[in-house]
């Protein structure tokens, strides 16, 4: 288990590695004369040439590629992620400001996803070829092809203006919290559940179950007592991925909800051209889905003694 | 195995609950606003729903002027005429060259401190400095008295009024500039001050009970970014905002819906927002004259008005925009919607039908690159737009590529000349200097938007109109200019902007200003 763990920090680290070497290119990769932005903001248009080498100079874009790469990432290692050319504040302090949001909508996004999802797979399973199967994958397959935006929209037209029974936008109390965690809910709740379905299927053959109804059990605690706890190992895998990729920030989501989180941030600063918040941002998301990957492998470890015995 | 389960699978019940007990309670707020929170609400709170940051100021310390947090010398009424602002008097001397400025009295920034002569020159400086050339060719300025100031240029600045109206020219508070000319917080003269700003959220606003002016009824005014348009409507109509304001806040294509609602009222105004299509005028084909003036008579403005913005829109037969009507040549007016004249033009100038429908011209076929920035194309129908005027130009033998890049990429290609068309919107700050910003061969978006026009005669005739102070010999100048552009076709104006906003119709006293600035003073809940 030390083994493997020390395995995984290794390979983490290489991965922070390339990313950071990625996420710094990207300013000097884009288009544009990155001195010439930050100045344009910070002076307005009309900027001067002499003003734009000033910032040059001020922001170290004058010297090499990879001594601008070190001190970018020694200033990150020291928490310091640069400031936001739209809001002058310290990018680390937007980022933490979004954070909270982001988590909790993420948590309560997978909440409602995992309340959906492992019902529907295991009673697909259980009914399999039956109508509540297909009705079942039909519901799954209607989660994965509505577009967010679209059930969004929806949502808020029919439960906020029609109903009245939900705020339409931004973040508060828990009420806020419902219609966005149900619009991204609903769309990893289908990958969840027919994984979930296929899971319990593969478990359902094997030679222990066949052991376990050959006893005498009932159906109902082969299922509970035996083949569910199996069968949910690789969903946990796939859950603790999607925990990742939600905490990236649901961007489609966050921008119809007015939702103040990572995912807004990241895109206000793509359209703003506010590198260090790009820059900030897309590596924070890359440290919170590696260490997220980390987590799920570590706990896929624990849950499965066998893993353990190999990796051991 | 299930015992390994329970104590994680508590733990993260906890957690969970922690985060959302944590992060679902409302942050701390400062002693003052709790205690303001305890006693009996007063006074009237208006939310006003908008697509961008109201609180976000641009790099020369400019605060979107709809907030109204920061005031100008000069203010611009609905007609954009020039009225007294935080300078209640301007005199210019004979030869053009000093400008005597007497400032307003008894007034205070939010800060407490007072509107002096010294707070303005600190700005009108730190504006110069930060913006070269927007106050025009600056001397000197001094201070004649507590209240008075006298600008000297060396040479004279027709614009200069316009100048002093335009919103990076707002007067700050001089404590609230640093050393370097940042600004972190907009400490101004306007009827509300800002009482706290959440980037990406809000801007609470509160009345300024020291207003100069009128005293506001309203006593807060919080501004929620949001940047869904539905999103935004569907608030409005929930109640949950009083208002959608700024420029795009309502889309053409929501008004319908909006207008249905009984407690809805829908206002749409013309703005100063023109909108301009350019072409490269150094590489062919649009370097030959005459097929500019083809691309003018194939385009029909009316049409894409219609299928583009529903209706909202003006057309523009100018490049004096419908908003300064004063400076308006109504007989140098550019000639659309004629594909027969278009097709003759190109036929004149060697152009013929390759057999495809596409005209060709020594082995070369008459094609362009239409080239959009994706930040404009987000805010304006602009892809429908390059759609319409793609299909009125293949009418006419024109085959025309549509690409929309990234902003960054879009300035940089237009700038090395690698496109042909393009378009942006342009409010402009004075009339004088929207001649030398598009005309002029060192203006800045004929720089910007590679438009490569060099024209001695029309240069020297925008330098002598930024130096002339007369009204008349002015107006004559300007005229001048219009009936150049309007046959040599360097960029094409195709509308001017309707802003359409929405209110709830218990908002009272609201105005739709065509620069989308707020009278936020007379704004009350009925």
């Amino acid at each position: 288990m030390a083994h493997y763990l020390l395995r995984r920090f290794c390979s983490m680290f290489f991965i922070l590695l390339c990313v950071s070497i990625i996420t710094f290119s990207l300013m000097h990769f884009v288009p544009g004369d990155p001195a010439k932005l930050i100045a344009e903001k910070k002076y307005g248009d009309n900027v001067t040439a002499e003003a734009v080498e000033l910032v040059r100079s001020e922001m170290g874009l004058d010297r090499p590629v990879f001594i601008q790469y070190f001190n970018w990432m020694a200033g990150i290692l020291r928490g310091d992620f640069g400031i936001s050319s739209s809001t002058g504040r310290p990018v680390w302090d937007e980022i933490t400001s979004k954070l909270p949001a982001t988590v909790e909508l993420a948590l309560a996004a997978m909440l409602v996803s995992l309340i959906i999802a492992i019902p529907v797979g295991i009673l697909s399973a259980v009914k399999q070829y039956s109508i509540m199967d297909s009705a079942c994958m039909l519901g799954a397959m209607l989660g994965v092809s509505m577009p967010n935006f679209w059930l969004g929209l929806l949502l808020i037209l029919v439960f906020s203006v029609n109903l009245g029974w939900f705020p339409v936008y931004g973040r508060g109390d828990l009420t806020q919290l419902i219609l966005p965690a149900l619009t991204l809910g609903t769309g990893i709740a289908a990958v969840t559940a027919r994984l979930t379905r296929s899971s319990i299927l593969e478990t359902l053959k094997q030679d222990y179950i066949r052991t376990a109804r050959s006893k005498g059990l009932a159906e109902r605690a082969v299922i509970n007592r035996h083949a569910l706890k199996n069968a949910l190992i690789p969903v946990v895998t796939v859950v603790g991925l999607q925990i990742g990729s939600l905490l990236e920030g649901a961007v489609v989501v966050e921008v119809i909800f007015a939702w103040p989180g990572l995912g807004r941030l990241l895109y206000d600063s793509i359209f703003a051209r506010d590198f260090s918040v790009i820059q900030g941002c897309v590596f924070f998301i890359a440290v919170m889905y590696v260490i997220v990957n980390l987590l799920v492998d570590i706990i896929y470890v624990w849950l499965d003694p066998r893993i353990r015995y190999e990796a051991g | 195995m299930l015992k390994r389960l329970t104590i994680p699978v508590l733990c993260l019940l906890m957690v969970t609950g922690l985060l959302f007990v944590g992060c679902a309670t409302q942050p701390a707020v400062a002693p003052e606003k709790e205690l303001e929170e305890q006693k009996p609400a007063v006074g009237q709170h208006v939310i006003a729903g908008l697509g961008r940051d109201p609180g976000e100021m641009y790099g020369y310390g400019a605060h979107p002027p709809l907030t109204r947090i920061l005031e100008p010398l000069i203010f611009q009424d609905l007609e954009l005429g020039l009225k007294p602002g935080l300078a209640v008097n301007w005199e210019p001397s004979e030869d053009g060259l000093t400008w005597i400025i007497q400032l307003r009295e008894n007034v205070q920034f939010h800060d407490g401190s007072p509107l002096n002569a010294d707070a303005v020159i600190n700005n009108l400086w730190r504006i110069a400095e930060m913006s070269p050339g927007r106050l025009g060719p600056i001397e000197k300025i001094e201070a004649l008295d507590e209240l008075k100031i006298k600008v000297t240029h060396s040479e004279p600045f027709a614009p200069f009024l316009y100048s002093l109206a335009w919103a990076g020219s707002a007067i700050i508070s001089p404590n609230a500039v640093n050393e370097d000319g940042s600004i972190e917080e907009p400490i101004g003269t306007g009827p509300f001050a800002r009482e706290s700003w959440t980037p990406g959220e809000e801007l609470v606003m509160i009345r300024n009970s020291n207003y100069w002016g009128e005293t506001p009824k309203l006593e807060r005014v919080t501004l929620k970014y949001i940047p869904d348009p539905s999103t935004r409507a569907m608030a409005l109509e929930a109640g949950e905002i009083d208002m959608i304001i700024d420029t795009g806040g309502v889309l053409p294509e929501q008004v319908p819906t909006l207008s249905l609602n009984p407690d809805i009222e829908v206002i749409s105004a013309a703005g100063a927002v023109p909108h301009y299509m350019t072409l490269n005028t150094g590489e062919q084909p649009f370097d030959d004259p005459q097929v500019r003036q083809a691309v003018m008579y194939a385009i029909d403005p009316e049409s894409i008005i219609e299928y583009a913005l529903e209706g909202y829109g003006k057309v523009m037969n100018s490049v004096t925009p419908h908003s300064e009507q004063d400076w308006l040549h109504p007989d140098a007016l550019y000639q659309y919607n004629n594909p027969e004249e278009a097709k003759e033009l190109l036929a004149q100038a060697g152009w013929t039908d390759s057999g495809n429908g596409i005209l060709q011209k020594d082995g070369r076929k008459l094609q362009a690159k239409f080239l959009l920035a994706s930040s404009l194309v987000g805010r304006w129908p602009y892809s429908s737009i390059a759609e319409i005027v793609q299909a009125q130009l293949r009418d006419v033998g024109m085959d025309i590529e549509i690409e929309v890049v990234e902003a960054g990429l879009w300035s940089e290609t237009l700038q090395k000349g690698e496109a042909n068309i393009s378009m942006r919107p342009w409010a402009g700050i004075s009339p004088q200097s929207r001649y030398h910003e598009w005309l002029h061969s060192q203006g800045e978006n004929s720089i910007a938007m590679g438009i490569f026009y060099n024209n001695p005669q029309i240069d020297g005739l925008i330098e002598t109109l930024l130096k002339t102070t007369d009204d008349q010999r002015a107006k004559e100048l300007a005229y001048q200019i219009q009936e150049i552009a309007s046959t040599d076709v360097p960029i094409i104006p195709i509308y001017d902007e309707v802003i359409i906003n929405a209110i709830r119709k218990n908002i009272k006293g609201y105005e739709l200003h065509p620069w989308f600035t707020i009278n936020w003073e007379d704004i009350y809940l009925e």
